[in-house]
């Protein structure tokens, strides 16, 4: 009854409108009153729950991409991935997966990755006589890959709402070859439907061009090394890396691009400051929330209810898949994560699955809920980008969906896919 | 009047998102500041990171109400996209009556919250009580209650209006 209290209040006030942190606030207060817990000590969990120095990886990652973003980095990524593939049949295609590849390695956000690349790429790919909605489909299913490949600021919300026990080093670098799987099979589905229906083959790009491209590109992908390296070389803590990132990104876009007036800086740090708000007040209610539902011991419930489905961790692997991906349809990325993540990882833990392999299972799940009708937040961006309808995308994105469930039946039934590579460095 | 109060939250957002920008803009330079001291002058210096934690709270509660005014926190329309017109005005009311109820709820236990701690002070930073950690959370709480009392009396800022200009509107 406890347990359907809170879920019930929660739920109720979603359907209803209220913004999803408010309304897992409005459930916490109302599970706290029902379990007789004072509202103080909620109030103190709400605060504690944004008091964390690893918590601030999220706003510098978000700033660093947005700076990137907005200096032009796009437009200079995609011309060093027409150098790489732009020749091929379907070149443009490639060029547009492998720009989000490059990409993802700045911004972390797949939204950011769509309106960024999809404004340059989709108009690009519509002069060279490919089908408006087919670009639309490639860029926002290869900006899932910019969730996987670090930095990605959902991986810090899984680490958080884990308990912040998983390192967000193993996270990121378990979330490389889920990312790279992820552009192949598109790269691969693009390369088919090219061949298929006859899509152009680009020029080659002359050396000097070449180099140049490669030149330009590589300021913006140091940023990764900075973030990476730092990490790894243990230099820097995450949020120190992420920090350190948002001051090169700043000193690369206004000193080396200069293509970002000093003026408009005010517009990028109010833009920031409004995604960032709404992670962070979500994390920081979640946090009440996540202190009732231990209280009621719900974790501990809903581990029971799924052992008595079935103790094979396939099937169970198997139900939760079906069951995040339903709810990826219905609601956004990072309250998921808040929500879902206390209450199955223990259920994962107790059948020996890694948390960090469950993290992948898990981003993944919900960046396909990102692309999917009808509330994909990637997908009301693609389109407002690409000016078509959801209707369009919906009749035409199947392919690109198939792609994205063998790879998440990859991640999901091959660990080594996610946990290999965090291995070779000890995570 | 209505006019009057419109301009007054206008002035508040506008704090709001300044003091967030700058709290933000601060973190971003004290942590590098705080790396470069480590490797580079040899000499750790141990306030960057709780200072950093104090603004994050801050930057988190105001920007957390003007992103209300903003109308941009994440929220689920499916359900109330599906109901007619006259039923989702009354929805929509009762879910600006539920967010009041929290606001609410955020001014009276975060006060009590701030009185309680009042008395002691951060370990990093005597000058300061711990009150101020929470301090946020009635503020926040606060200045969401005026937004939905402009919402539901005046109605949301005009399209037009400065709180949803983007970087791209300039370009």
């Amino acid at each position: 009854m406890t347990a359907f209290v809170l879920l019930g209040s929660l739920f109720l006030f979603i359907a209803m409108g209220v913004p999803v942190a408010y309304a897992m606030g409005i459930a916490a207060l109302v599970g706290a009153m029902w379990i007789d817990i004072p509202l103080e000590a909620v109030m103190l969990k709400i605060s504690d729950g944004v008091s964390k120095f690893s918590l601030l990886a999220i706003p510098f990652f978000v700033l660093a991409g947005a700076i990137m973003a907005e200096g032009g980095m796009a437009r200079r990524l995609v011309a060093f991935a027409s150098v790489m593939v732009g020749f091929i049949r379907g070149g443009l295609s490639l060029v547009n997966v492998l720009a989000s590849s490059l990409f993802g390695c700045i911004s972390g956000s797949s939204v950011a990755d769509t309106s960024s690349i999809g404004t340059v790429m989709i108009p690009q790919m519509e002069r060279a006589g490919y089908p408006r909605i087919f670009a639309v489909n490639v860029t926002i299913t290869g900006s899932v890959q910019a969730i996987l490949i670090p930095p990605s600021h959902n991986a810090v919300i899984y680490s958080l709402a884990a308990g912040g026990s998983i390192s967000i080093a193993s996270l990121f670098l378990a979330g490389v070859f889920p990312g790279l799987l992820l552009g192949l099979s598109l790269v691969v589905l693009c390369l088919v439907l090219a061949h298929k229906n006859g899509y152009p083959k680009g020029k080659v790009v002359p050396l000097p061009q070449a180099l140049r491209a490669a030149g330009e590109a590589l300021w913006g992908l140091i940023t990764m090394v900075i973030i990476l390296g730092g990490i790894l070389s243990g230099v820097f803590t995450a949020t120190e890396s992420a920090a350190v990132a948002c001051v090169y990104a700043f000193l690369v876009t206004m000193l080396v691009y200069r293509d970002y007036r000093w003026r408009d800086l005010p517009l990028l740090i109010h833009r920031t400051v409004k995604t960032v708000a709404m992670v962070m007040i979500l994390i920081a209610f979640a946090s009440g929330f996540g202190y009732i539902m231990a209280l009621m011991q719900l974790p501990a419930h809903v581990t029971q209810f799924f052992l008595t489905l079935s103790d094979n961790k396939y099937v169970i692997l198997f139900l939760i898949n079906i069951m995040l991906l339903v709810l990826g349809c219905l609601m956004d990325m990072a309250p998921l994560i808040l929500i879902c993540t206390p209450i199955l990882l223990p259920v994962v833990t107790s059948l020996g699955i890694d948390p960090v392999h469950f993290g992948m299972i898990m981003l993944i799940n919900l960046g396909i809920g990102l692309v999917t009708p009808p509330v994909g937040a990637t997908l009301f961006v693609g389109c407002a980008v690409g000016k078509v309808t959801m209707e369009q995308v919906a009749r035409t994105i199947w392919p690109f969906y198939i792609a994205m469930i063998i790879v998440l039946a990859l991640v999901t039934y091959v660990p080594a896919v996610s946990l290999w590579f965090p291995s070779l460095f000890d995570f | 009047m209505k006019a009057a109060y419109a301009k007054a939250m206008d002035a508040l957002y506008l704090l709001c998102v300044s003091i967030a920008g700058c709290s933000l803009v601060v973190m971003t330079v004290i942590i590098p500041w705080g790396v470069y001291r480590r490797y580079w002058l040899n000499s750790a210096a141990a306030w960057p990171e709780p200072a950093s934690v104090l603004l994050v709270i801050l930057f988190t509660f105001l920007a957390a109400a003007a992103c209300y005014r903003a109308g941009v926190h994440i929220s689920v329309v499916l359900f109330t996209d599906a109901l007619p017109s006259s039923l989702r005005r009354v929805v929509g009311l009762l879910s600006d009556l539920a967010m009041a109820l929290l606001s609410l709820f955020m001014v009276i236990w975060g006060i009590q919250l701030v009185d309680t701690t009042w008395n002691q002070v951060i370990a990093e930073f005597p000058f300061l009580s711990v009150g101020i950690t929470y301090l946020p959370i009635p503020v926040s709480g606060a200045l969401t209650l005026m937004f939905i009392v402009e919402r539901l009396w005046i109605g949301p800022p005009s399209r037009t209006s400065f709180v949803y200009r983007e970087p791209a509107d300039i370009h």
